[in-house]
Protein backbone atom coordinates (compact mmCIF):
# COMPACT_ATOMS: atom_id res chain seq x y z
CA UNK A 1 0.00 0.00 0.00
CA UNK A 2 2.91 2.00 0.18
CA UNK A 3 4.40 4.05 -2.50
CA UNK A 4 7.83 4.96 -2.60
CA UNK A 5 9.72 6.33 -5.63
CA UNK A 6 13.33 8.19 -5.98
CA UNK A 7 16.12 8.92 -8.79
CA UNK A 8 19.25 10.45 -9.42
CA UNK A 9 19.43 13.90 -10.46
CA UNK A 10 22.77 16.17 -10.98
CA UNK A 11 23.67 16.68 -8.08
CA UNK A 12 20.86 15.69 -6.10
CA UNK A 13 18.81 12.71 -4.80
CA UNK A 14 14.77 13.07 -5.34
CA UNK A 15 12.84 10.94 -3.29
CA UNK A 16 9.12 10.96 -2.64
CA UNK A 17 6.55 8.83 -0.35
CA UNK A 18 2.79 8.95 0.01
CA UNK A 19 2.13 10.05 3.40
CA UNK A 20 -0.43 7.33 4.70
CA UNK A 21 0.21 5.13 6.86
CA UNK A 22 -2.35 2.03 7.27
CA UNK A 23 -3.33 -1.11 8.63
CA UNK A 24 -5.47 -3.60 6.36
CA UNK A 25 -8.45 -1.34 5.08
CA UNK A 26 -8.21 1.17 7.91
CA UNK A 27 -6.05 4.74 7.44
CA UNK A 28 -4.46 5.18 10.57
CA UNK A 29 -2.72 8.26 9.72
CA UNK A 30 -2.55 10.65 6.58
CA UNK A 31 0.62 12.71 7.35
CA UNK A 32 2.78 9.82 8.09
CA UNK A 33 6.69 10.60 6.76
CA UNK A 34 8.20 7.92 5.54
CA UNK A 35 11.12 9.13 4.43
CA UNK A 36 13.59 9.25 7.66
CA UNK A 37 17.08 11.06 7.43
CA UNK A 38 20.11 8.66 8.37
CA UNK A 39 21.96 11.52 8.71
CA UNK A 40 22.38 14.93 7.32
CA UNK A 41 22.72 14.01 3.98
CA UNK A 42 20.93 10.26 3.72
CA UNK A 43 16.88 9.42 4.01
CA UNK A 44 15.72 5.76 4.44
CA UNK A 45 12.86 5.68 2.68
CA UNK A 46 10.74 2.94 4.40
CA UNK A 47 7.73 0.99 3.18
CA UNK A 48 6.01 -2.39 4.85
CA UNK A 49 4.61 -3.02 8.08
CA UNK A 50 4.73 0.26 10.64
CA UNK A 51 6.22 -1.28 13.58
CA UNK A 52 9.02 -3.31 11.88
CA UNK A 53 10.03 0.33 9.75
CA UNK A 54 10.44 2.07 12.62
CA UNK A 55 12.31 -0.10 14.96
CA UNK A 56 14.69 -1.34 11.15
CA UNK A 57 15.14 2.32 11.00
CA UNK A 58 16.15 3.28 14.44
CA UNK A 59 18.61 0.29 14.25
CA UNK A 60 20.49 1.99 11.18
CA UNK A 61 20.20 5.29 11.98
CA UNK A 62 21.49 4.72 15.38
CA UNK A 63 24.23 2.70 14.02
CA UNK A 64 25.35 4.71 11.92
CA UNK A 65 25.62 7.75 14.99
CA UNK A 66 27.70 5.53 16.89
CA UNK A 67 30.19 5.19 14.01
CA UNK A 68 30.52 8.63 13.71
CA UNK A 69 30.86 8.98 17.31
CA UNK A 70 33.43 6.31 17.12
CA UNK A 71 35.44 7.12 13.79
CA UNK A 72 34.45 10.88 13.39
CA UNK A 73 33.34 10.18 10.24
CA UNK A 74 30.75 10.13 7.78
CA UNK A 75 29.28 6.91 6.11
CA UNK A 76 29.15 7.12 2.46
CA UNK A 77 26.12 6.17 1.18
CA UNK A 78 26.90 2.84 -0.27
CA UNK A 79 28.55 1.96 3.22
CA UNK A 80 25.22 2.38 4.60
CA UNK A 81 23.76 0.61 1.90
CA UNK A 82 25.82 -2.75 2.56
CA UNK A 83 25.75 -2.24 6.53
CA UNK A 84 21.62 -2.24 6.37
CA UNK A 85 22.06 -5.40 3.64
CA UNK A 86 23.79 -7.59 5.85
CA UNK A 87 21.07 -6.20 9.03
CA UNK A 88 18.52 -7.30 6.58
CA UNK A 89 19.89 -10.82 5.04
CA UNK A 90 21.15 -11.98 8.75
CA UNK A 91 17.33 -10.77 10.15
CA UNK A 92 15.31 -12.88 7.48
CA UNK A 93 16.43 -15.98 8.41
CA UNK A 94 15.81 -15.13 12.24
CA UNK A 95 13.65 -12.46 12.78
CA UNK A 96 12.70 -10.99 9.57
CA UNK A 97 11.90 -7.10 9.19
CA UNK A 98 9.39 -7.05 6.79
CA UNK A 99 10.64 -3.13 5.01
CA UNK A 100 11.72 -2.54 1.91
CA UNK A 101 13.70 0.64 1.54
CA UNK A 102 14.85 3.13 -1.03
CA UNK A 103 18.28 4.69 0.20
CA UNK A 104 19.18 7.72 -1.10
CA UNK A 105 22.22 9.75 0.10
CA UNK A 106 24.76 12.56 -1.63
CA UNK A 107 28.21 11.92 -0.62
CA UNK A 108 30.67 15.48 -0.42
CA UNK A 109 33.51 12.85 -1.77
CA UNK A 110 32.32 12.13 -4.90
CA UNK A 111 29.92 15.27 -5.52
CA UNK A 112 27.02 12.66 -6.55
CA UNK A 113 23.86 11.42 -5.40
CA UNK A 114 23.25 7.85 -5.50
CA UNK A 115 19.85 5.26 -4.54
CA UNK A 116 19.85 1.66 -3.29
CA UNK A 117 17.17 -0.13 -3.21
CA UNK A 118 16.59 -2.66 -0.52
CA UNK A 119 13.94 -5.54 0.07
CA UNK A 120 13.05 -7.10 2.96
CA UNK A 121 15.28 -10.64 2.13
CA UNK A 122 18.47 -8.27 1.84
CA UNK A 123 19.03 -7.90 -1.59
CA UNK A 124 20.59 -4.67 -2.78
CA UNK A 125 20.99 -2.66 -5.89
CA UNK A 126 22.47 0.46 -6.73
CA UNK A 127 19.75 2.39 -8.82
CA UNK A 128 19.51 5.47 -11.11
CA UNK A 129 15.35 5.47 -10.29
CA UNK A 130 13.31 3.39 -8.94
CA UNK A 131 10.21 2.91 -6.95
CA UNK A 132 8.78 0.25 -4.13
CA UNK A 133 5.10 -0.84 -3.60
CA UNK A 134 2.55 -0.43 -6.17
CA UNK A 135 3.78 2.53 -7.44
CA UNK A 136 6.80 0.44 -8.66
CA UNK A 137 4.22 -1.23 -11.43
CA UNK A 138 2.92 2.46 -12.48
CA UNK A 139 6.06 4.22 -12.27
CA UNK A 140 8.67 2.02 -13.63
CA UNK A 141 7.70 2.58 -17.09
CA UNK A 142 7.28 6.40 -17.03
CA UNK A 143 10.83 6.66 -15.55
CA UNK A 144 12.33 4.20 -18.53
CA UNK A 145 10.79 6.48 -20.98
CA UNK A 146 11.47 9.92 -19.94
CA UNK A 147 14.51 10.20 -17.03
CA UNK A 148 18.05 11.11 -18.40
CA UNK A 149 21.03 11.17 -16.70
CA UNK A 150 21.73 14.38 -14.90
CA UNK A 151 18.17 16.17 -14.71
CA UNK A 152 18.27 19.52 -13.67
CA UNK A 153 15.93 20.09 -10.81
CA UNK A 154 12.85 21.57 -12.11
CA UNK A 155 13.54 19.08 -14.72
CA UNK A 156 13.43 16.22 -11.75
CA UNK A 157 10.61 17.93 -10.09
CA UNK A 158 8.09 17.89 -12.94
CA UNK A 159 9.00 14.43 -13.38
CA UNK A 160 8.72 13.53 -10.06
CA UNK A 161 5.07 15.00 -10.28
CA UNK A 162 4.20 13.24 -13.44
CA UNK A 163 4.76 9.80 -11.55
CA UNK A 164 3.14 10.74 -8.46
CA UNK A 165 0.00 11.96 -10.92
CA UNK A 166 0.01 8.76 -12.07
CA UNK A 167 0.24 6.48 -8.93
CA UNK A 168 -2.77 8.90 -7.54
CA UNK A 169 -5.00 8.30 -10.72
CA UNK A 170 -4.58 4.69 -11.58
CA UNK A 171 -3.81 3.30 -7.89
CA UNK A 172 -7.24 2.17 -6.35
CA UNK A 173 -5.81 2.48 -3.17
CA UNK A 174 -6.10 5.88 -1.97
CA UNK A 175 -3.08 8.02 -1.96
CA UNK A 176 -3.80 11.60 -2.75
CA UNK A 177 -0.92 13.16 -0.66
CA UNK A 178 2.88 12.52 -1.15
CA UNK A 179 6.15 13.88 0.34
CA UNK A 180 8.93 15.42 -2.09
CA UNK A 181 12.08 15.40 -0.23
CA UNK A 182 15.57 16.67 -1.80
CA UNK A 183 18.77 15.47 -0.59
CA UNK A 184 22.32 17.86 -2.13
CA UNK A 185 25.05 19.11 -1.31
CA UNK A 186 23.20 21.28 0.98
CA UNK A 187 21.51 18.05 3.08
CA UNK A 188 18.29 16.97 2.97
CA UNK A 189 15.22 19.81 2.39
CA UNK A 190 11.44 18.92 2.04
CA UNK A 191 10.70 20.12 -1.98
CA UNK A 192 6.73 20.26 -1.51
CA UNK A 193 3.60 18.18 0.10
CA UNK A 194 1.91 17.87 -2.60
CA UNK A 195 -1.90 16.85 -2.83
CA UNK A 196 -2.86 15.64 -6.26
CA UNK A 197 -6.46 15.30 -7.23
CA UNK A 198 -6.93 14.37 -10.92
CA UNK A 199 -11.00 14.84 -10.92
CA UNK A 200 -10.52 18.68 -10.41
CA UNK A 201 -9.15 20.93 -12.90
CA UNK A 202 -5.74 22.28 -11.39
CA UNK A 203 -4.89 18.57 -10.22
CA UNK A 204 -1.93 19.26 -8.15
CA UNK A 205 -2.44 21.79 -5.10
CA UNK A 206 0.63 22.25 -3.01
CA UNK A 207 0.03 21.94 0.62
CA UNK A 208 1.97 23.91 2.92
CA UNK B 1 31.48 -23.72 -21.62
CA UNK B 2 34.92 -25.34 -22.27
CA UNK B 3 37.34 -25.15 -25.11
CA UNK B 4 41.16 -25.57 -25.87
CA UNK B 5 42.27 -24.62 -22.76
CA UNK B 6 40.15 -21.70 -22.03
CA UNK B 7 36.71 -21.29 -20.72
CA UNK B 8 33.68 -19.13 -20.77
CA UNK B 9 30.79 -17.79 -18.37
CA UNK B 10 27.98 -16.04 -19.89
CA UNK B 11 25.21 -14.65 -17.85
CA UNK B 12 22.43 -12.30 -17.76
CA UNK B 13 22.13 -8.91 -16.04
CA UNK B 14 18.26 -8.68 -14.93
CA UNK B 15 17.52 -8.24 -11.39
CA UNK B 16 14.11 -9.02 -10.83
CA UNK B 17 10.94 -9.83 -8.71
CA UNK B 18 8.75 -12.22 -9.97
CA UNK B 19 7.66 -10.65 -12.84
CA UNK B 20 8.90 -7.09 -12.41
CA UNK B 21 11.73 -6.06 -13.35
CA UNK B 22 13.95 -3.71 -10.85
CA UNK B 23 17.41 -3.16 -12.55
CA UNK B 24 19.55 -4.15 -15.79
CA UNK B 25 22.79 -3.95 -14.60
CA UNK B 26 23.18 -6.59 -11.79
CA UNK B 27 26.31 -8.86 -12.28
CA UNK B 28 26.91 -12.46 -11.18
CA UNK B 29 29.68 -13.70 -12.01
CA UNK B 30 32.71 -13.15 -10.18
CA UNK B 31 36.29 -13.29 -10.43
CA UNK B 32 38.31 -15.33 -7.64
CA UNK B 33 41.41 -15.04 -9.21
CA UNK B 34 43.22 -15.62 -12.82
CA UNK B 35 42.29 -19.21 -12.88
CA UNK B 36 38.52 -19.02 -11.47
CA UNK B 37 35.83 -17.31 -12.34
CA UNK B 38 32.33 -18.11 -10.17
CA UNK B 39 28.93 -17.15 -11.08
CA UNK B 40 25.77 -17.81 -9.40
CA UNK B 41 21.58 -17.90 -9.87
CA UNK B 42 18.85 -17.46 -7.98
CA UNK B 43 18.14 -15.34 -4.50
CA UNK B 44 19.78 -12.38 -5.00
CA UNK B 45 20.21 -11.98 -1.48
CA UNK B 46 21.83 -15.09 -0.83
CA UNK B 47 24.33 -14.37 -3.89
CA UNK B 48 25.22 -11.16 -2.59
CA UNK B 49 25.62 -13.09 1.38
CA UNK B 50 27.61 -15.71 -0.84
CA UNK B 51 29.65 -13.29 -2.28
CA UNK B 52 30.69 -11.32 0.52
CA UNK B 53 31.27 -14.73 2.50
CA UNK B 54 33.52 -16.60 -0.11
CA UNK B 55 35.52 -12.67 -0.89
CA UNK B 56 36.61 -13.14 2.74
CA UNK B 57 37.32 -17.18 2.71
CA UNK B 58 39.80 -16.07 -0.32
CA UNK B 59 41.44 -13.27 1.32
CA UNK B 60 42.54 -15.68 4.14
CA UNK B 61 43.30 -18.04 2.10
CA UNK B 62 45.53 -16.25 -0.10
CA UNK B 63 47.28 -14.61 3.35
CA UNK B 64 47.49 -17.89 4.78
CA UNK B 65 48.16 -19.95 1.99
CA UNK B 66 50.71 -17.45 0.18
CA UNK B 67 49.12 -18.84 -3.32
CA UNK B 68 46.29 -18.51 -5.47
CA UNK B 69 43.61 -20.81 -4.94
CA UNK B 70 42.83 -23.20 -7.59
CA UNK B 71 39.67 -24.22 -9.02
CA UNK B 72 38.67 -27.61 -7.67
CA UNK B 73 39.54 -26.70 -4.36
CA UNK B 74 37.11 -23.46 -4.63
CA UNK B 75 34.96 -25.70 -6.12
CA UNK B 76 35.02 -28.19 -2.87
CA UNK B 77 34.62 -24.81 -0.79
CA UNK B 78 31.39 -23.34 -2.43
CA UNK B 79 29.64 -27.45 -1.80
CA UNK B 80 30.99 -27.43 1.87
CA UNK B 81 29.81 -23.52 2.12
CA UNK B 82 26.31 -24.37 1.04
CA UNK B 83 25.86 -28.10 2.43
CA UNK B 84 26.87 -26.17 5.92
CA UNK B 85 23.04 -24.88 5.22
CA UNK B 86 21.97 -28.29 4.01
CA UNK B 87 18.31 -27.95 6.46
CA UNK B 88 17.99 -23.71 5.81
CA UNK B 89 20.07 -23.56 2.37
CA UNK B 90 20.98 -20.46 0.23
CA UNK B 91 19.31 -20.16 -2.82
CA UNK B 92 21.58 -20.46 -5.14
CA UNK B 93 22.62 -22.52 -7.99
CA UNK B 94 26.70 -22.04 -8.84
CA UNK B 95 28.66 -22.68 -11.77
CA UNK B 96 32.50 -22.55 -11.00
CA UNK B 97 34.89 -21.97 -14.43
CA UNK B 98 38.63 -22.40 -13.88
CA UNK B 99 41.71 -23.46 -15.81
CA UNK B 100 43.59 -25.96 -13.55
CA UNK B 101 47.10 -26.87 -12.91
CA UNK B 102 50.19 -26.18 -15.09
CA UNK B 103 48.80 -26.65 -18.43
CA UNK B 104 45.63 -24.74 -18.22
CA UNK B 105 43.02 -27.67 -17.96
CA UNK B 106 39.80 -26.24 -18.33
CA UNK B 107 37.71 -26.88 -15.22
CA UNK B 108 33.94 -26.76 -14.64
CA UNK B 109 31.57 -27.56 -11.56
CA UNK B 110 27.90 -27.16 -11.12
CA UNK B 111 26.44 -27.58 -8.11
CA UNK B 112 22.64 -27.74 -6.72
CA UNK B 113 21.46 -25.26 -3.60
CA UNK B 114 22.86 -27.79 -1.00
CA UNK B 115 26.36 -28.69 -2.81
CA UNK B 116 26.00 -31.89 -5.24
CA UNK B 117 28.95 -31.40 -7.36
CA UNK B 118 29.33 -32.67 -10.67
CA UNK B 119 32.06 -31.71 -13.20
CA UNK B 120 31.05 -32.54 -16.75
CA UNK B 121 33.60 -31.85 -19.36
CA UNK B 122 31.75 -29.92 -21.60
CA UNK B 123 29.55 -27.46 -20.18
CA UNK B 124 27.34 -26.03 -17.27
CA UNK B 125 23.84 -24.32 -17.20
CA UNK B 126 22.40 -22.91 -14.55
CA UNK B 127 18.98 -20.34 -13.76
CA UNK B 128 15.67 -20.11 -14.44
CA UNK B 129 16.24 -21.20 -18.18
CA UNK B 130 18.11 -23.96 -17.89
CA UNK B 131 16.25 -26.45 -19.99
CA UNK B 132 16.54 -24.00 -22.66
CA UNK B 133 20.52 -23.49 -22.64
CA UNK B 134 20.94 -27.29 -21.92
CA UNK B 135 19.10 -27.61 -24.88
CA UNK B 136 21.07 -25.28 -27.42
CA UNK B 137 24.58 -25.75 -25.64
CA UNK B 138 24.20 -29.50 -26.41
CA UNK B 139 23.17 -28.46 -29.85
CA UNK B 140 26.28 -25.91 -30.41
CA UNK B 141 28.96 -27.55 -28.39
CA UNK B 142 31.76 -29.11 -29.83
CA UNK B 143 34.87 -30.27 -28.65
CA UNK B 144 38.53 -28.29 -28.37
CA UNK B 145 37.16 -24.28 -29.57
CA UNK B 146 39.25 -21.67 -29.68
CA UNK B 147 38.57 -18.67 -27.40
CA UNK B 148 37.05 -17.21 -30.28
CA UNK B 149 34.96 -19.84 -31.09
CA UNK B 150 34.07 -20.34 -27.89
CA UNK B 151 32.59 -16.61 -27.57
CA UNK B 152 30.39 -17.05 -30.10
CA UNK B 153 29.15 -20.05 -29.22
CA UNK B 154 28.36 -19.12 -25.45
CA UNK B 155 27.18 -15.99 -26.73
CA UNK B 156 24.80 -17.26 -29.13
CA UNK B 157 23.61 -20.30 -26.57
CA UNK B 158 22.76 -17.43 -24.16
CA UNK B 159 20.98 -15.24 -26.21
CA UNK B 160 18.74 -17.97 -28.02
CA UNK B 161 18.00 -19.20 -24.06
CA UNK B 162 17.18 -15.69 -22.65
CA UNK B 163 14.72 -14.94 -26.01
CA UNK B 164 12.62 -17.94 -24.48
CA UNK B 165 12.71 -17.55 -20.81
CA UNK B 166 10.50 -14.61 -19.23
CA UNK B 167 12.42 -14.09 -16.59
CA UNK B 168 16.04 -13.59 -17.86
CA UNK B 169 17.96 -11.07 -20.39
CA UNK B 170 17.71 -7.55 -20.51
CA UNK B 171 20.91 -7.61 -20.88
CA UNK B 172 24.15 -10.06 -20.83
CA UNK B 173 28.17 -10.43 -20.29
CA UNK B 174 30.16 -12.80 -21.52
CA UNK B 175 33.78 -13.50 -19.71
CA UNK B 176 36.16 -15.48 -21.57
CA UNK B 177 39.34 -16.80 -19.49
CA UNK B 178 42.66 -17.99 -21.08
CA UNK B 179 45.91 -18.48 -19.81
CA UNK B 180 46.25 -14.34 -21.29
CA UNK B 181 43.48 -13.39 -18.98
CA UNK B 182 39.88 -12.39 -18.98
CA UNK B 183 38.46 -10.89 -21.67
CA UNK B 184 34.52 -8.84 -20.73
CA UNK B 185 32.00 -8.31 -23.52
CA UNK B 186 28.61 -6.96 -22.86
CA UNK B 187 26.07 -8.13 -25.50
CA UNK B 188 22.68 -6.65 -26.09
CA UNK B 189 19.50 -9.10 -26.06
CA UNK B 190 15.98 -8.53 -26.49
CA UNK B 191 14.42 -5.76 -23.89
CA UNK B 192 11.83 -8.04 -22.63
Amino acid sequence: MDSLVGFVGKNYVLMAGDTNAGRSIMRLKEDFDKLVPVDSHKILAKSGEIGDGNQFCNLIIRNVSLYRINNETELSTKSVAHYTRRQLATAIRKNPYSVNLLLGGYDKKDQKGSLYYLDYLGSSKKINYGAQGYAALFVGSILDRFWKEDLDFEDGLELMKKCLREVEKRLIIGTRCFLIKMINSDGIAVVEKVMINSKKKNEIEEEN
Amino acid sequence: MAGKNCVAIAGDTRFGVRNQTVALDSNRIFKINNRTLFGMTGLNTDILTLRESFKFQMNLYNLEEEREISPKTFAHNVAQTLYSKRFGPYFITPIIAGLEGEDYTPFLCATDLIGAMEFPKSFVVAGTGEESLMGVCETFYKENMEPDELFEVVSQCLLAAVDRDALSGWGSVVHVLTKDGITTKRLRTRKD
